[in-house]
């Protein structure tokens, strides 16, 4: 079990409150009072789902992101996006097919595991490299090319991904190994 | 008449279509499942990213271009979430990836 | 501008029937599995489009937030399904 904000409350009850607006469509008090009555039984409903805790050591997420931080984070994954599309669009367009795939293997050292959700997905987003498996700490990446996974050997997508949550920078990735053959991947 | 709008909304969406296109090419080229991942997860994101986009921009500030961004915010979170699950389970069914640099690996495939 | 999203459906149906080929031939459970998947995730797009040509937009929208929904839930369980030791992933051997 963990302890919740009233900021969680009060972030959930506006995104609902949100949704239920796009929904529907309508913005008069009839239909206003009954969003507000539909998001309080959702909400009251989900309550112990959002208070027990999955892994260890998890926080409430909405009290310890730094929401100013997120645009910044989303504008810098979107122009990922776009490097990457354009990136792997020439791989395979090129008539010769230049993959050259490998397998990355290292641990990362985040403070909570919603850094670790929020790393996973943005190495499936980001050129070439797609997240396989997370177990505990160590993650296992397939890569298209070696041009590609020069931003994670070089730990400057993991700090993105903790300057989300805090301010003091370390190193985050530690044991990077890259393996080319079957053997080596037991 | 040629006003912006529709401008960039063909331009918009006609690239988005180019992304796609690339990405069903390249689940028939790549040589393997893992590569051919790759292809799904990363060229149809971005082709679907560009074709709503356009859409929004040729509906403008209306409730119906809010739910596309919906599903835009949708697309972006599911794609690689399940392109992950797909992995995963490929990994943990004993299904190894082909490095078609080495030599051993190439004989047997 | 009705005409332009007519041809896109179109251009977009024929890139749809491309991964078809990958379902069909496999080798693996899991090739047909990006197939259906690749198949799933463009069809959110056409089904957008064909709103626009209809002029149903508000119809349509809706029916795509649930495809979307029911797509990504489906293809979760799938991946769950055979996430174990015990699958023969090839068909052939």
């Amino acid at each position: 079990m963990k302890s919740l904000s009233a900021k969680s409350a009060v972030v959930s009850f506006i995104v609902l409150m949100g949704f239920w607006y796009l929904m529907s469509g309508f913005f008069d008090i009839t239909h206003s009072i009954m969003g507000v009555i539909s998001v309080g039984i959702v909400m009251a409903i989900n309550y112990k789902l959002k208070r027990h805790s999955y892994f260890e050591g998890e926080t409430d997420i909405i009290n310890d992101l730094r929401l100013l931080y997120v645009p910044y984070y989303f504008g810098w994954l979107l122009v990922q996006i776009v490097i990457s599309g354009v990136h792997v669009a020439k791989i395979l367009l090129s008539p010769s097919l230049p993959i050259e795939t490998s397998v990355l293997k290292f641990k990362v050292n985040f403070p909570n595991p919603h850094c670790k959700m929020i790393l996973g997905n943005s190495i499936t987003l980001t050129p070439g490299t797609l997240t396989v498996d997370i177990q505990g700490d160590e993650f296992i990446v397939h890569a298209i090319s070696p041009a590609s996974f020069e931003g994670i050997a070089s730990d400057k997508m993991p700090q993105q991904v903790l300057k989300l949550f805090t301010n003091e920078m370390y190193p985050v990735v530690s044991d990077f190994e890259v393996l080319h053959s079957r053997e080596e991947l037991s | 008449m040629i006003d912006i709008t529709s401008v960039l909304t063909i331009l918009f969406v006609a690239a988005g279509i180019f992304f796609l296109l690339v990405g069903s090419i390249g689940i028939i080229r790549l040589p393997d499942f893992y590569s051919r991942t790759h292809a799904t997860s990363k060229s149809d994101t971005l082709g679907m990213m560009l074709v709503i986009i356009g859409l929004i921009i040729y509906e403008g500030l209306t409730i119906n271009g809010g739910k596309l961004f919906l599903v835009l915010l949708f697309i972006l979170l599911a794609n690689p979430v399940g392109a992950h699950a797909l992995a995963r389970a490929a990994l943990n069914a004993g299904l190894k990836p082909i490095f078609p640099n080495n030599k051993k690996d190439k004989e047997e495939s | 501008m009705d005409q332009f999203f007519l041809y896109s459906a179109v251009i977009l149906t024929a890139i749809i029937a491309v991964p078809a080929y990958r379902v069909v031939k496999g080798p693996t459970v899991f090739d047909r599995l990006v197939g259906t998947n690749a198949i799933a995730t463009k069809t959110i797009v056409l089904i957008c489009l064909i709103g626009y040509v209809f002029d149903r937009i508000g119809m349509f929208i809706d029916i795509t937030l649930a495809y979307a929904i029911l797509g990504f839930v489906g293809s979760l369980t799938i991946a769950k399904y055979f996430s174990s030791e015990n699958v023969n992933v090839r068909y052939d051997d």
